[in-house]
């Protein structure tokens, strides 16, 4: 594991990562050569339209879907230097993720739904069981921990599917859409959440997104178009009321 | 410093390659072996996880619900947990979790996991109950053949009583032969029955104490032989003695129709019957063959047996007018009869229990008995016999005590049973009679057949359980598939959270081991109790 940090401030980062999908007998390039670099405390969101290439960026930094060239490098980490069951408990001991559709353990309720990225480490029922109500009660869904997930309604799922996401207090929060399925009132109560993390706990988050109102929530955005990064805007700089005007042009 | 390090690391590898070439174990060996280590393992702690919450549940069930027995549960529980988890990695999720995720989704799809453990159950359970079929039928067989103690016994025969007598010193030799047991003769011969005015011939058998006892003839109604006789000891019978000397007096030499023929021997008894006056035999005590015989045979060229056939005048027996008594004080006259005989003789119409009747009967003596009579045949003086015992059958049949006719002067049985210690050790006396140029029989020859027919029948069973086990777990394979394909997004999930590919093995490895165990289970119990039932139903009509 070659040790490649400079900034210790530093959580991720992107050297020219490019990749592309073989698809028949051509490639298709999808990355056409990204740089990230992504700071502890920061919520970055990645915003551009489909087919852009904003979750293949995602599921590179998750580790998921290895580059075709290019270095990512996650807490000082090579991370394609590990093979896929050390980047697999690499990711479960760091990341906290949220999807745009929530997917549960069926057979599980939700509280055991939340309790399962304990489980995964290792940790025993009993106080996997405790802090998984800690999780619920965090952000309010206490009260349903017996239900069964698909029991509730989508802006439900998602709260608890934070709670899933939070519970290892991960380093970098992931999110993959995580309005996509909601109307604007959940969409602004998850994105409040999601703020509240940030900017009271300092949780890392990234966040894709095809949807420019929530671009206010975050610090930093990352536009993205056609496999590279059209724009880089912090919370602060002049583009970046441009950037927020933008959603009402739309 | 690295370029230091990869030259070490490119020498530990072909140092490995090396080894690797030395030691040729196909990795896909490794791989089955250490698969089912590992799913061997994985099935005894899937029985630890499982029996303790059958049997709380069962206790629950039944209301049994004292403090001990939740002290207990609470107790097993904390064991179970600990020895279940004793194998999985830390940091890692414990092998406990593994199989709880398993049998969860399970029992969230009952009615699929239900379908699919019975029809594991069916496939087992009908390799169970075949196979069973196959094994109960061959017992059934075996024990109509043979009782267990017929097991343990085999019977000496000879084709030639001159040659290879069956004689006392014979039997003695036999009985001293490692693993046997007892030595039984038996001398069968022909009576002439005698009972109110009317005359019946039936074949007699002597026989020792212990012999009826031991082959599975059935008493109907009194007792076998009850008095102490000794087979091995020798009588003198004085009218037989000189019965025979007057015949070795008397006996002018007679020549064959070869005149060429030389017969010169002091030793041979010539013996010729004026009466029918048609054959002549002529018996050597030392060479059971007639000298004529052999004479014959080595001018011929040919076996004794083919000179018999040429000139059959030369073994035409001849029966004397002579009539040899009992030792009466010696005999013991006693008799076991079949019902055949009680028919023939029409006793069964004079009484209704003819346990204690009495008859009087003759009987022929043949040279096959006694040595010295050669081909001809005598006839014992008439004795009251009393009827102790009686077996079923309808052939009419005679059993009187052996010591009876050793009065009359026998010396050879006709043939003998011999009863070994174990089973196991008859082939190897069969061998040591055999060796000897004696012939022998046992009810193994026929179990020995039995069982080749049997194996037979069990592995076209057995191919037929194998046939339905093969699609109940074809049934299992389908239904592992549908779950999998169905549990996509919860395998991508539980992958995305960081569970390893190995551990999602496991989860799925867990579940088909859950199935196959409750379908075995099952399978076991069914295939008993079909069997059971079959059982029953067989006993009743059987």
């Amino acid at each position: 594991m070659a040790i490649v940090n400079k900034d210790p401030k530093e959580l991720i980062s992107f050297g020219s990562v490019k990749k592309s999908f073989r698809v028949g007998t051509g490639d298709v390039p999808v990355l056409k050569g990204i740089d990230i670099s992504i700071k502890n405390g920061d919520f970055v969101v990645i915003i551009g339209p489909s087919g852009s290439g904003k979750s293949t960026v995602l599921h590179t930094l998750l580790g998921l879907e290895p580059p075709t060239e290019g270095d990512v490098s996650f807490l000082g980490f090579d991370l394609y230097d590990l093979d896929q069951d050390d980047r697999a408990e690499f990711r479960r001991k760091n990341v906290g993720i949220i999807y745009q559709q929530s997917y549960w353990v069926k057979s599980l309720n939700v509280m055991e739904n939340v309790s399962v990225p304990l489980l995964l480490n290792g940790v025993s029922e009993e106080i996997a069981r405790d802090k998984a109500l800690e999780s619920l009660e965090k952000v309010g869904m206490l009260n349903w921990a017996e239900y069964v997930p698909t029991e509730l309604s989508a802006g439900q799922q998602q709260k608890v599917g934070l709670a899933r996401a939070l519970i290892t207090n991960p380093l970098v929060l992931v999110a993959d859409e995580p309005t996509g399925n909601l109307d604007s009132l959940s969409g602004d109560i998850l994105m409040k959440m999601l703020q509240e993390l940030n900017t009271i706990h300092h949780k890392t988050i990234i966040m894709v997104t095809h949807d420019l109102q929530y671009i206010p929530y975050s610090t930093r955005a990352l536009v993205m178009k056609d496999g590279i990064i059209e724009q880089s805007v912090t919370k602060g700089q002049p583009e970046w009321k441009d950037l927020t005007l933008l959603k009402s042009k739309k | 410093m690295e370029g230091l390090n990869l030259t070490k690391i490119k020498k530990i590898m072909t140092r490995q390659e090396h080894l690797k070439k030395i030691i040729k174990v196909p990795t896909y060996i490794k791989e089955v072996v250490s698969f089912i280590l590992n799913s061997m393992l994985f099935f005894i702690l899937l029985n630890i996880y499982f029996l303790p919450i059958i049997f709380f549940h069962i206790l629950h069930f039944f209301h049994i619900n004292f403090s001990f027995v939740n002290k207990l549960e609470k107790r097993v529980d904390i064991i179970a947990h600990s020895i279940v988890n004793k194998y999985s990695t830390p940091g890692a999720i414990s092998r406990w979790q593994l199989i709880k995720l398993a049998s969860r989704s399970m029992s969230t799809r009952k009615n699929r996991t239900f379908i699919t453990v019975f029809g594991v159950a069916i496939g087992i359970g009908a390799v169970v109950f075949l196979l069973s079929i196959g094994y109960g039928a061959e017992t059934l067989v075996k024990n109509r053949v043979a009782t267990l103690d017929q097991v343990k016994q085999t019977n000496i025969y000879t084709n030639d009583q001159t040659k290879l007598p069956i004689n006392d010193k014979l039997l003695t030799g036999f009985k001293s032969l490692e693993g046997v047991e007892d030595v039984q003769p038996i001398a069968s011969i022909v009576g002439k029955v005698e009972y109110n005015n009317s005359n019946v011939d039936v074949v007699v058998l002597a026989t020792s104490n212990g012999y009826l006892e031991n082959s599975d003839i059935k008493l109907k109604s009194g007792t076998f032989f009850t008095s102490e006789q000794d087979w091995s000891k020798e009588y003198d019978n004085a009218d037989i003695a000189s019965y025979l000397n007057d015949q070795k007096v008397n006996a002018p030499i007679v020549s064959s129709t070869t005149d060429s023929v030389n017969v010169s021997d002091q030793k041979v008894l010539g013996i010729s019957d004026s009466t029918t006056a048609k054959s002549d035999s002529t018996t050597t005590e030392t060479s059971p063959i007639p000298e004529e015989v052999k004479n014959l045979s080595s001018q011929l060229g040919l076996e004794s047996a083919e000179v018999y056939q040429l000139l059959p005048e030369l073994s035409n027996t001849v029966t004397k007018d002579v009539v040899i008594n009992f030792l009466s004080a010696e005999t013991l006259n006693e008799a076991v009869v079949s019902e055949g005989f009680l028919t023939a003789t029409g006793m069964d119409k004079i009484s209704s229990d003819p346990v204690g009747k009495e008859f009087n009967v003759q009987f022929t003596l043949i040279g096959g008995l006694i040595p010295q009579l050669g081909t001809q045949k005598v006839l014992s003086s008439q004795s009251s016999y009393k009827i102790i015992g009686i077996i079923p059958g309808s052939n009419p049949l005679l059993y009187i005590p052996l010591q009876d006719l050793k009065t009359l002067g026998i010396k050879n049985y006709s043939e003998a049973r011999i009863i070994a210690n174990k089973d196991n050790d008859i082939p190897s006396i069969r061998k040591a009679i055999e060796g000897r140029g004696y012939l022998t029989q046992s009810v193994q020859d026929t179990l020995d057949r039995i069982q080749t027919l049997f194996s037979g029948v069990r592995v076209s069973l057995l191919l037929l359980g194998i046939l339905a086990l093969s699609v109940a777990s074809l049934g299992m394979f389908n239904t592992l598939t549908v779950s999998l394909l169905e549990r996509t997004h919860e395998v991508g999930l539980l992958k995305a959270m960081g569970m390893k590919s190995t551990e999602v093995k496991k989860v799925f490895l867990s579940e088909s081991l859950i199935l196959g165990f409750f379908g075995g289970v099952v399978g076991l119990i069914l295939g008993y109790l079909l069997g059971y039932i079959l059982n029953m139903i067989l006993s009743f009509f059987l």
